[in-house]
């Protein structure tokens, strides 16, 4: 991992749980609200992100039409939580549970796939996905079936927390690769 | 390439072009240094540390990855390792940025190779050494960029071996054998079975991991390896490589270059092999060139010796490290050592220039650093550009 990386995962982690921070200390709407806030802006800014890199360099590359349709689908699921966020937290946790089931399937994936092909960092995937998908069984409990929006915050809260101490783990842990110029 | 051919090959081919022995082990011994004149290294000898012609796996991990950063990384891996083969070529398609990079890609017989022979002419043998080393990868590296870049350098799943006499029958037939590549550190290369270790699927455009032939893991540095796969930036046309025929182009434009600096040949001329200076060693060579196995020093090694009757020492660089930290400052440029750093700063001089003047900004800006030798390093810099003056 570059140097800048490592600190780039530093500022993120920090940035992480300082907003769980400040999730905690809201009202229960202002903090659903700004949940979702938090979602349409992190959908869109990957969504644009990709579908821009597709424009400017991988529209001629084998294989990235991959990076257009993971764009259009960020950018369509922001446009749509957009439009719900504030409408209703069912919408929010909906959103939380499928973005959540989403990245816990493919850490999974990926971490089955590394393991087979002899790749280093195959535990931490398979735990992170473990957590991913832990968050959506709770979330599901709390939001959807008991309907307790403060536990759902918290929820969320700590999943933030748990990502930026990964973001950290990630900065300061030494990282040997196959690495061939 | 590795150091079978770097080092044990280059020595055959300087002997064939009428090095002496001892002439012929210094070329090789600076071919193979290209590979391993590290910043770290150059810190520890207190030498210039612009004159790296390579990265190592830890100082890459920290390298910057930001433009500048990438930038310096562009400057040492296109200079020594992927010779940028047309920096006008046309390209229809793409964004300023991808059309640079395109124009980046590695492949022989381009004239930045002829630049790159003719500035080693009438310099100490170090140089050419060094020359030798960026002729021979253009041939093994080729269809890759020097630049970290996803959409260049990446590879897919289709890839396959061409395996000779792999289908158990004629061994004069090629049979197609899936690759697979796997990402496990400290494991090897198994050949028998078709598993190759490659480095790790990056998304990031601007990631290490994106920048040569990592991707395609180290069936380029083979010299028996067929293969064939879709290159990312081939528009999905399948590229065929035979680095056994590569590697006897590499051997024999190495021979006519080297005669061309020896002065045996008035001009060097792109696409011209010296086939006649190998023809009594034919059948031997290539029977090098093709079995599979990790390292070919040893074979080499003994060709070297039944060309000049001398025994070949393995690589090594103790002697000159100490030569240049023993010596006065003011002597330090007459060492070996001090004339490699010459000729390692004059190739990515003149190789950053020509990229800059293409238009190009992936290696940075081409200044005129004569105006800022007060900085540590750029003093070799100012030198080599009042002497072109």
């Amino acid at each position: 991992m570059t140097l800048s990386t490592r600190i780039k995962n530093i500022a993120i982690g920090i940035v992480l749980i300082a907003v769980a921070a400040i999730i905690l200390t809201l009202d229960e709407d202002v903090a659903l609200n700004f949940i979702g806030l938090i979602l349409v802006a992190t959908l869109m800014i990957l969504g644009i992100g990709r579908i821009i890199f597709y424009f400017r360099m991988s529209r001629h590359m084998v294989g990235g039409m991959r990076h257009l349709f993971n764009g259009i689908i960020y950018l369509d699921l922001g446009v749509f939580a957009l439009s719900s966020a504030i409408a209703s937290w069912v919408y929010i946790a909906v959103y939380l549970i499928g973005i959540h089931l989403y990245i816990g399937i493919i850490d999974i994936m990926r971490g089955i796939e590394a393991m087979k092909v002899g790749g280093a960092l195959w535990k931490r995937k398979i735990i992170n996905g473990a957590v991913n998908i832990l968050q959506v069984i709770l979330v599901a409990v709390s939001g959807v079936i008991l309907r307790d929006m403060r536990m759902m915050i918290l929820i969320y809260a700590l999943g933030l927390v748990y990502n930026g101490l990964v973001r950290f783990d990630k900065a300061i842990t030494k990282t040997a690769i196959v690495y061939i110029p | 390439m590795q150091k079978d051919f770097h080092y044990f090959a280059t020595y055959a081919a300087a002997f064939l072009a009428g090095y002496t022995h001892e002439e012929s082990l210094e070329i090789a011994t600076a071919d193979q240094f290209t590979d391993l004149c590290t910043r770290t290294f150059l810190a520890n000898i207190k030498g210039p540390l612009h004159a790296a012609t390579t990265q190592l796996q830890l100082e890459l991990m920290d390298a910057r990855t930001d433009p500048v950063g990438l930038q310096d990384i562009t400057r040492i891996w296109a200079s020594f390792h992927f010779l940028p083969y047309d920096l006008y070529a046309p390209c229809p398609r793409g964004s300023r940025e991808y059309k640079e990079k395109y124009r980046l890609i590695c492949r022989p017989n381009g004239t930045l190779v002829k630049e790159t022979v003719e500035l080693a002419k009438d310099r100490p043998l170090s140089a050419v050494g060094l020359a030798m080393h960026v002729l021979a990868d253009t041939w093994a590296h080729q269809y890759f960029c020097g630049t970290p870049s996803l959409v260049i350098n990446n590879t897919n799943y289709h890839f396959f071996e061409l395996v000779p006499g792999g289908d158990g029958t004629d061994p004069s037939v090629l049979s197609e054998r899936k690759i697979i590549f796997k990402n496990s550190l400290g494991v090897e290369d198994d050949f028998e079975n078709g598993i190759y270790v490659n480095s790790l699927f990056q998304s990031s455009e601007y990631s290490i991991m994106n920048l040569g032939h990592g991707r395609a893991g180290h069936l380029p540095d083979y010299s028996f390896a067929r293969y064939k796969y879709l290159p990312a930036w081939g528009n999905y046309e399948e590229i065929t490589k035979d680095n056994p025929s590569d590697y006897m182009h590499a051997f024999t434009q190495m021979i006519y270059a080297m005669k061309y600096l020896r002065g045996k040949i008035a001009d060097f001329e792109l696409d011209k092999y010296d086939e006649e200076a190998i023809n009594p060693y034919r059948d031997e060579i290539v029977d090098i060139f093709e079995k599979r196995r990790l390292d070919s020093s040893d074979d080499w090694a003994a060709f070297g010796k039944k060309l000049s009757g001398r025994e070949i020492k393995d690589f090594d660089i103790e002697g000159y490290k100490d030569e240049y930290t023993n010596s006065p400052r003011d002597a330090k440029e007459e060492t070996w050592l001090g004339c490699f750093f010459e000729a390692a700063l004059r190739q990515k001089s003149m190789i950053t220039n020509r990229i800059f003047r293409s238009g190009n900004m992936q290696a940075g800006f081409s200044i005129d650093a004569g105006k800022m030798s007060f900085f540590k390093g750029i003093r070799e810099y100012g030198r080599l550009i009042k002497e072109n003056r």
